[in-house]
């Protein structure tokens, strides 16, 4: 087990605001569905880019799907929404109602539509995290317009990319979510100055300390 | 409302159980609150003590909250028991409903903790 750079109280509370988020989030994706998503119990590690690189590269060359948004404030840095395999592909063909037995030779790459739809999705999800996040821990959040990235993991995580100026520490939150007979996988990463996530531990130490 | 109440903590999150029994500690100085971070610890302890109220989460590791509920109704027919999610799913909250569960929202405050434990009052 690698050693985690945020100890267990932290990531504990920030999980668990998380939680809260993607419940929110859930809500309004089962309105747009008019279905329920069954939500697992989230786990966040906290680790090194290096590692996280190696965890997530694990399937090396398959192109992945991610929606990226940019949050700064108290604390910044960049938040990735990933899907696993076919999810997201599966979970916007949903949304619009496609049939996918029906679609065209050509599925292995998402339409216009479907990436419009990929990213509205993802700012569904990770505004109602950011939002959560800072009523919480009352602090300032603002995120930019999400775009999606896709691409091998070293091109959507390159720090080149996203200009980090340093390597930064990687908050991963596993979570999944499916629809009946689909399960959709996603997977939330923050990618994080070492100064910002000192700024988030403060904050979050604030809001523990209130009921200690 | 009577005094020295005993209240039942189910959730896996150890900040949602601090808040809670924080709430319980400034506003009802004599309860006594247990914790349990999972559904099994929460039937062991429903299986020897008896509790006024339960404040139980939804999704946990192993059994869930709704997988729980009817076996702490069960063990504790006087208690009044909670549900206290983020899953806040129109679906979820029927579910729970169906079962005779009273539905909260996370996040918590001290507002939603006061207003289950006033159904006594």
């Amino acid at each position: 087990m690698e050693q985690q750079i945020v100890p267990e109280d932290y990531r504990d509370t920030l999980s668990e605001l998380f939680n809260i988020g993607m419940g929110k989030a859930a809500s309004s994706l089962s309105d747009m569905l008019n279905d329920e998503i069954i939500l697992t119990v989230p786990h966040l590690d906290s680790m090194t880019y290096d590692n996280a690189m190696r965890l997530f590269g694990a399937n090396k060359e398959l192109d992945i799907d991610a929606v990226e948004q940019k949050f700064y404030g108290d604390f910044s840095g960049s938040a990735f929404l990933f899907f696993r395999g076919k999810s997201s592909q599966e979970l916007v063909k949903r949304i619009l109602d496609i049939d996918v037995n029906n679609q065209s030779a050509d599925t292995s790459e998402l339409s216009a539509l479907e990436q419009e739809t990929l990213v509205e999705v993802g700012n569904i999800i990770l505004s109602a995290c950011f939002g959560c996040i800072a009523d919480v821990l009352d602090c300032q959040l603002e995120s930019e317009v999400p775009i999606l990235a896709c691409g091998n993991i070293h091109d959507v995580l390159s720090i080149e990319r996203m200009k980090f100026g340093e390597t930064p520490v990687v908050l991963s939150l596993s979570m999944t979510f499916s629809l009946p007979n689909k399960l959709i996988q996603g997977q939330i990463s923050l990618l994080m100055t070492t100064a910002s996530v000192n700024s988030l531990i403060k904050e979050l130490e604030r809001y523990i300390q209130l009921y200690v | 409302m009577d005094s020295c109440k005993r209240v039942l903590i189910v959730d896996d999150s150890k900040l949602t159980r601090m808040i809670i029994s924080k709430i319980i500690e400034e506003n009802f100085t004599d309860w006594v609150v247990t914790e349990a971070a999972d559904a099994t610890s929460a039937i062991e302890q429903a299986q020897q003590n008896q509790y006024d109220f339960i404040t139980l989460d939804y999704n946990m590791p192993g059994l869930s909250g709704y997988d729980v509920y009817p076996i702490l109704h069960e063990l504790q027919t006087e208690a009044h028991i909670a549900v206290f999610t983020a899953n806040i799913q129109k679906a979820v909250k029927i579910k729970f409903e169906a079962l005779g569960a009273s539905f909260y929202c996370k996040p918590i405050d001290q507002s939603v903790i006061l207003d289950f434990f006033a159904v006594e009052a």
